[in-house]
């Protein structure tokens, strides 16, 4: 009886640090509740095991469980393999850490904390410590890293790392049950070296891993600054087109000085007023309202937000769409990281074009507006009267032609839950104005 | 009552401003009359200082050639007089009212154009500004105003839905017939701010009953009259039920 005790206690134990390693090893948010169901799960099938003499079965089952597990929760494969591997590696280099301290530090015999049930608590309680302490710097090189907010985007790219996660998870189970026997044996020189390989072995891991982050790291880095480049030529070759136009204007301008002066040489006032309501009036509101407002992009200082606004312009132009921008104050730096803020603000010109291109009036109005203590982006455009209601929009897959736009607005609000407090969306329309605003306050 | 300042450094144009507001004020109330016509902001401002308190209609030139353009002169109006009607004047519209609006809470906007454009776009907006100026004081018992961070927007009753906490600490959410709004508060100091039809349903929901369409029982969702959906809890209902 005290035995059983003692060892659901312990199988406890290990379950609950299972639990915590995805906790603290997942950078995708996991509720609690799902944590407990995770951890007696997990608790079940290791008194199962246990209760079966099957112990080496825990490790593959277990993986599999957590993975379909995360599966289920993140809807996203490659990042629950990614989590329940590592997980995994975290718990057996915890227990291979845990054990070592044991034998060499406390001087406790394999054959007890194998055998004594309250010296396998004490184990298990130790492994419990170490993983935990192991998962939080992990998660904490993790979180610093931007690579692992990509991967939800980029998953195809981790195939390699994966892949090389599991055969390294195959390799230590299948040396780890090898292990067993040998140090059942007791011969301390061959466990020395026995924990000398692992050590080494997760030490090579663990580099692997940080170059193979490394790469991804670069590639991505260099995708995006070719896509920046791109933008950037594109918004040069508009301003060049502007300055174009503004020499075939000064071009005009001296014609059309020539034509008034003869008109005067002349005395016709008539011709002249002609002239003027009937020739050179549209003329110079065409030209004075034609994309002027473009160049006060430039009144934008953080370059990669320039060369995405200037792309998404160009392109709403080429759809036909008029597009005017406000912005007032030169801006500068922003509270937000600046992937984050593109990433946002493509969404909410997408959302704009997508809506206004089913108008008859097709308009986007672009203003920025920086107040004392915050900046504000806001797009509007038209949008048809029967355009539903605002909680329908952000209701999941809602779109009003095929494109996921509800999708968009949700993946701005999960970018703000997750990592901002200081900046807010609203959404609202008013007599067929559709208007978006995004807020940035600064601290 | 309401009087007006202008603000415009063109000569010509400012005294062309005022007879068309001297030629309109005697068709409207009477006891209205220019305080103060100028071309130099600190005019306004140290005017301003003598007349705390008191509530004006101001036409400002944008392109005022001063160390204060129009619309920084409008910001600094704002710090004295938070309520009054601010008009601009301009000769090229770079910027529409939205601009004006977001930035100075402005109540119009005029593009200088011919006479006849001029004089009926005055008359306009001294009309919609006394007519605002008089229902002030009812229609403020019916709105609320909230910060919203680069704002204060005033929300009539008859348009909220009901409000909202956010997974963010300190973050709600209005949820209007119009849209969502997001700004920083307490569901406590709305509760206590608001009058008694808005009811708290649920720990993260204040919700307007008047506004309230259906009630699902068994799913505790209640829907409101825009088909919007939110949630009671167990622990509240009764006293829903018996407030609406």
């Amino acid at each position: 009886m005290f035995d059983l005790t003692f060892s659901l206690i312990y199988l406890f134990i290990l379950s609950v640090n299972l639990g915590i390693i995805v906790f603290n090893v997942s950078s995708m948010k996991i509720t609690k509740q799902s944590i407990i169901i995770l951890t007696i799960i997990m608790f079940a099938v290791f008194f199962l095991s246990n209760n079966y003499h099957k112990d080496q079965l825990i490790v593959p089952i277990t993986t599999i469980i957590i993975f379909i597990y995360l599966c289920l929760l993140f809807k996203k494969k490659y990042y629950a393999l990614l989590t329940t591997l590592y997980a995994q590696l975290i718990f057996a280099f915890g227990d291979s850490i845990a054990g070592a301290i044991l034998l060499f530090i406390f001087r406790i015999k394999y054959y007890d904390i194998v055998n004594d049930p309250k010296i396998k608590l004490i184990t298990a309680f130790l492994i419990l410590i170490v993983c935990y302490f192991l998962s939080r710097v992990s998660r904490r090189i993790i979180k610093n890293n931007y690579l692992m907010k990509q991967i939800k985007i980029n998953a195809k790219k981790v195939s390699l790392l994966g892949s090389s996660l599991i055969v390294a998870l195959i390799c230590l189970y299948s040396y780890a049950i090898s292990l067993k026997a040998i140090f059942n044996n007791g011969d301390k020189g061959l466990i020395s070296v026995n924990l000398f390989f692992i050590f080494s072995f997760f030490t090579l891991i663990f580099i692997l891993t940080y170059l193979n982050y490394k790469n991804i790291k670069k590639d991505l880095e260099q995708e995006f600054t070719n896509k920046e480049l791109a933008q950037f030529k594109q918004h040069a070759s508009v301003l060049e087109d502007l300055s174009n136009d503004l020499r075939s204007f000064r071009h005009d301008y001296f014609n059309i000085l020539q034509t008034i002066g003869e008109y005067i040489k002349l005395k016709n006032m008539d011709g002249l007023e002609e002239f003027y309501y009937k020739e050179l009036m549209p003329e110079s509101k065409k030209i004075l309202e034609r994309n002027r407002s473009y160049t006060l992009l430039d009144q934008i200082k953080i370059d990669s937000l320039k060369g995405l606004l200037s792309s998404k312009i160009i392109s709403a132009q080429t759809k036909n769409i008029n597009v005017s921008i406000e912005i007032t104050e030169t801006i500068n730096g922003l509270q937000i990281n600046i992937l984050d803020i593109c990433r946002i603000i493509g969404i909410l010109f997408d959302n704009a074009i997508e809506a206004t291109i089913l108008c008859e009036n097709k308009a986007i109005k672009f203003i920025v507006i920086k107040n004392n203590d915050s900046t504000s982006f806001i797009i509007n455009n038209t949008c048809l009267e029967n355009t539903p209601p605002i909680h329908k929009i952000y209701e999941r897959n809602f779109s009003t032609k095929g494109i996921n736009r509800g999708i968009g607005l949700k993946t701005i609000k999960n970018i703000l839950i997750e990592r901002y407090n200081n900046v807010t969306l609203n959404t609202s329309i008013n007599d067929c104005i559709f208007t978006q605003e995004l807020i940035i306050i600064d601290n | 009552m309401l009087d007006i300042i202008i603000c415009e450094d063109n000569g010509m144009e400012r005294s062309k401003i005022e007879s068309i507001i001297k030629e309109e004020i005697v068709n409207l109330i009477n006891g209205t009359n220019i305080a103060l016509s100028t071309d130099n902001p600190k005019d306004v401002i140290n005017y301003l200082k003598k007349n705390l308190g008191k509530c004006f209609i101001y036409f400002l030139d944008v392109e005022l050639v001063n160390e204060l353009n129009g619309i920084e002169l409008a910001k600094v109006i704002r710090n004295y007089d938070s309520k009054g009607y601010i008009v601009f004047i301009t000769s090229h519209a770079e910027f529409s009212l939205l601009t004006f609006k977001y930035k100075v809470q402005a109540f119009d906007y005029i593009l200088k154009s011919d006479n006849k454009g001029l004089q009926s776009s005055i008359l306009d907006c001294l009309n919609e500004a006394y007519k605002d100026y008089k229902s002030i004081d009812i229609l403020e018992k019916e709105k609320i105003s909230i910060n919203l961070g680069n704002r204060i927007e005033k929300f009539p009753f008859e348009e909220i839905m009901f409000f909202e906490t956010t997974k963010v600490n300190h973050k709600l959410c209005i949820h209007t017939i119009k849209g969502h709004f997001e700004f920083y508060g307490k569901m406590k100091d709305l509760e206590d701010e608001l009058p008694s039809f808005f009811y708290k349903a649920h720990r993260s929901y204040l919700v307007n009953t008047t506004k309230i369409k259906s009630f699902d029982k068994t799913n505790k969702t209640i829907y409101m009259v825009n088909d919007e959906a939110c949630y009671a809890s167990l622990l509240y209902l009764k006293g829903l039920i018996k407030n609406v």
